[in-house]
């Protein structure tokens, strides 16, 4: 049997139990304060000290991708224990990230190393990351899961309620979102991220207002096949939503996760968000 | 072999230690202009940090070099530069510089000296090396800066064997090549900037060439400014405060600036140390300045000594922070710096019409593209509104009339704009009008978009405060002209000889229950300093809500209030 191993990205929010049980490997992206640049491992940065530091915003916050040497140990290093490696990344249209990857696997394998623009980050990424790994497991050829994947690309949606336009803006990733600013100062965004696109759903001036205008797009994306609620550092907000939800996910606990720094520097903190793979067919 | 005293402008062809010499000259010319790399960026390119992710780059470019020792043949230095490049780099422009530096070295490989076609080669096989390192090639970038600088230096050698000559071309047509990158790429254009990954490259290149040249690498007061960048001049806070900011010129003999720059690097922070072996510029943050200044005196004459209290610095941000106009309340922008909304011709445009040049503001931040002024007494006329619709020159347009006397002549002018698709969604106030604009789509379908700013504009409870102009019995309120009256909803609801007593009264009648946020748009009569006054007073009675003062500017309502 061919052993594959998965690996993914940082932006990739898949809880450490599902990791650590498929032997995923992540690779690091980076968070700079200022010339300060801080893997965004879990270790260098946790989430607790990053918003503490974030809010504080002294600093030009900025994100970037791994070095290619970074990716290319990690795959080097996955290619020699395995026989294949399946990649997915977060989108190449937000972030280089893709790039780094599609240089490593250049000068290590390509052959061997079956590289997925994912389209999404966060739990979108994770869920589809979950599914490789799943498929992996259960002995499906390399070429089977990303036939599998391909096909569950387009029916991965994430969404998020945002506290404020400001990370947004600041970020530039998100070319609509750099005029936000004004006379307002309570707008908060609800976007959407499908395809590797960030777009605006609607604005919120309340934050009762954009927690149900993010519960009516969970739903309306139902059945779910796999359904996650995010938050940046906002526990509260996250277990809130996720009761919320709780019909839609009738046998299994929703999970909740804390959105990693390098994607908490764009959207900020006290942002609630959900990621959805929906029901083929 | 060259040691390093030799010029190095005399030598006609570089050895190992040479191109260690030139890349550290690339990474210093880049420290000192990286924040102005870091303001060039523009989108699509991912944050605005491009010369930190060089700058990060090139450091572990050169440390690679320094760690392993080896400086003899060319091609082992540029190995282990392109080695720590790759190891190192960050971003897309630090990914990009990565492979310059693996061609660069692949063309050096098993080589001793630099030659001048060597150099002409290793800039050609950097350059196209580059190009294969991104997915899709865009001209107008960094990569158009590496390859014409490749192709100047083919050019050069064609009648010359003068490394500098060959190098002086290269870095002209770089610069050249950077200057016309916003004719390749309209998106530079519109933001006025040339490329940032671009303009890195060339300030790694003109690093080389005046160390070629002989150079010392000299900081100008300016320069140095400008590359401190917010996060340098708002250092970390510790339990010892912000301390100082020390600068001076050390000037002596045989000054290694690497080991200077290590050992200021560990007193402090924000360390920036340049220069060569005569004379080199200190900068550092630390906690006690004597310690960088007893240093710097043991190893030679120091000149141009500025130390600056930073705790002080750092209170005098904290006051301009405070006062500054935005997002703080304060001085707001003018409606001119506020850039209207882009779109095509296929986008649905909204024509909003504004009661005071504040809601104007409020309504062009939310994307409103043109904006009719008028209110209460002030109807605008179906004209001006057509006008409006037309000039937005889109096919679809979605007009706001934001006051009920107004929503006629705009149903009006929807009609007479026969060319185009238009809708009049009937806000009564403007806080309706406001929260219609909250789901505005620009790319929408117009149904969709229009159902949903329907919904939005009936989210909102309208209060308006203003003095009656004539005595009447409304609604069972008695009113003398003078009096100040409150509606809600634009039925008369409360009336009273102040304005913060009618104000108080009306929010009683609006915030009952669910309601989150409390916007009060003041009138062009009233003082901010009353408003801010008022709201705090509102405040304190209304612990659960949120209260945001905005400057509405409009005429007779001393305040329009929100509550949502």
């Amino acid at each position: 049997m061919t052993r594959i191993l998965v690996m993914t990205d940082s932006t990739c929010d898949l809880p450490r139990a599902w990791l650590e049980r498929y032997d995923i490997r992540v690779v690091p992206t980076y968070v700079h304060f200022g010339l300060e640049s801080l893997a965004d491992d879990g270790v260098q940065l946790t989430r607790t000290a990053f918003y503490e530091r974030l809010t504080a915003h002294k600093e030009v916050v900025a994100t970037s991708a791994p070095p290619v040497g970074q990716v290319l140990e990690v795959m080097s290093r996955a290619l020699a224990e395995a026989d294949h490696v399946i990649a997915l990344t977060a989108p190449s249209k937000l972030s280089g990230i893709f790039n780094t990857f599609r240089l490593a696997a250049e000068q290590t394998a390509p052959d061997r190393v079956t590289l997925i623009d994912s389209g999404t980050i966060s739990m979108g990424l994770g869920w589809l990351v979950l599914m490789a790994a799943e498929r992996a497991a259960a002995g499906l050829s390399p070429a089977a899961i990303a036939r599998d994947i391909h096909q569950a690309l387009p029916r991965v949606e994430v969404w998020a309620a945002l506290d404020t336009f400001e990370y947004l803006r600041r970020s530039g990733r998100v070319g609509w979102a750099k005029a936000a600013m004004g006379e307002l100062f309570q707008i908060k965004p609800i976007i959407r991220l499908y395809d590797g696109v960030v777009s605006s759903v609607t604005r919120a001036r309340t934050s009762q207002r954009a927690f149900s205008t993010l519960v009516d797009l969970v739903r309306s994306a139902a059945p779910h096949e796999r359904l996650a609620v995010m938050h940046s550092n906002f526990p509260e907000g996250g277990e809130r939503l996720a009761q919320a939800l709780a019909d839609l996910s009738p046998n299994t606990e929703i999970p909740r996760v804390n959105v990693t720094p390098v994607i908490g520097v764009h959207v900020g903190p006290h942002g609630l968000g959900a990621a959805v793979l929906r029901s083929a067919g | 072999m060259a040691d390093h005293s030799s010029s190095p402008s005399e030598t006609p062809a570089c050895n190992g230690l040479t191109l260690w010499r030139l890349a550290q000259a690339g990474r210093d010319w880049l420290d000192q202009h990286h924040a102005l790399v870091n303001q060039l960026n523009v989108f699509p390119v991912p944050d605005g940090d491009t010369g930190t992710n060089m700058l990060m780059t090139m450091r572990n470019a050169i440390r690679e070099v320094e760690e392993s020792g080896a400086t003899e043949h060319v091609g082992q230095v540029a190995a282990r530069i392109a080695h720590g490049a790759m190891m190192g780099s960050r971003g897309n422009s630090g990914t990009i510089l990565s492979q310059l530096w693996q061609g660069f070295a692949h063309a050096l490989k098993e080589q001793k000296i630099l030659t001048p076609e060597l150099l002409a080669k290793a800039l050609r096989e950097a350059s196209d090396t580059a190009y294969r390192g991104v997915i899709k090639p865009v001209e107008g970038t960094i990569l158009t800066v590496a390859r014409e600088a490749a192709e100047a230096a083919e050019e050069a050698l064609r009648d010359t064997q003068d490394m500098v000559e060959i190098l002086r071309r290269t870095v002209l047509r770089a610069k050249d090549a950077l200057a016309r990158t916003p004719e390749m790429l309209p998106i530079l254009q519109k933001a006025g900037v040339v490329d940032s990954g671009g303009s890195g490259l060339v300030y790694i290149l003109e690093g080389m060439l005046l160390y070629l040249q002989g150079q010392a690498i000299q900081v100008k007061e300016a320069t140095l400014a400008e590359a401190r960048d917010l996060a340098e001049t708002l250092a970390p806070e510790d339990e010892l405060g912000y301390g100082y900011d020390v600068q001076f010129i050390l000037k002596g003999e045989n000054l290694d600036v690497n080991a200077i720059r290590a050992a200021i690097d560990s007193m402090g922070w924000s360390t920036l140390v340049v220069g060569n072996e005569q004379a080199i510029k200190v900068h550092v943050h630390v906690h006690d300045p004597g310690i960088p200044l007893s240093y710097g005196v043991s190893l030679g004459t120091l000149s141009d000594i500025v130390v600056e209290n930073m705790q002080e610095q750092y209170q005098e941000y904290v006051r301009e922070r405070a006062s500054a106009p935005s997002p703080m309340p304060g001085a707001p922008p003018s409606l001119a710096e506020i850039p209207p909304i882009e779109l095509d011709e296929d986008d649905i445009a909204v024509v909003s019409v504004a009661s005071g040049d504040g809601l104007a503001r409020v309504f062009r931040q939310l994307g409103a593209a043109q904006l009719v002024m008028g209110g209460q007494t002030n109807n605008p006329s179906t004209q001006e509104i057509l006008d409006a619709i037309q000039r937005a020159a889109t096919r679809k347009v979605i007009v706001l009339p934001n006051n009920k006397n107004i929503i006629l002549a705009a149903e009006q002018a929807a009609r007479l704009a026969t060319d185009q698709q238009v809708v009049v969604v009937p806000t009564r106030t403007m806080p309706q009008g406001i929260s219609a604009m909250l789901p505005y789509d620009p790319k929408g379908d117009l149904d969709t978009v229009v159902k949903a700013m329907f919904q939005a504009k009936d989210r909102v409870v309208t209060g308006e405060i203003t003095t009656a102009t004539r005595s009447v019995e409304l609604n069972g309120v008695k009113v003398t002209e003078g009096q100040i009256i409150g509606l809600i909803d634009g039925s008369l609801a409360v009336a009273g000889d102040e304005i913060s007593q009618v104000l108080r009264e009306v929010l009683e009648r609006m915030c009952s229950g669910e309601c989150e946020l409390i916007t009060l748009y003041y009138g062009n009569g009233i003082d901010e300093a009353d408003a801010r006054q008022v709201s705090e007073e509102l405040s304190a009675a209304y612990p659960d809500q949120e209260f945001e003062v905005v400057y509405g500017g409009q005429a007779h309502y001393h305040y329009i209030v929100s509550a949502e």
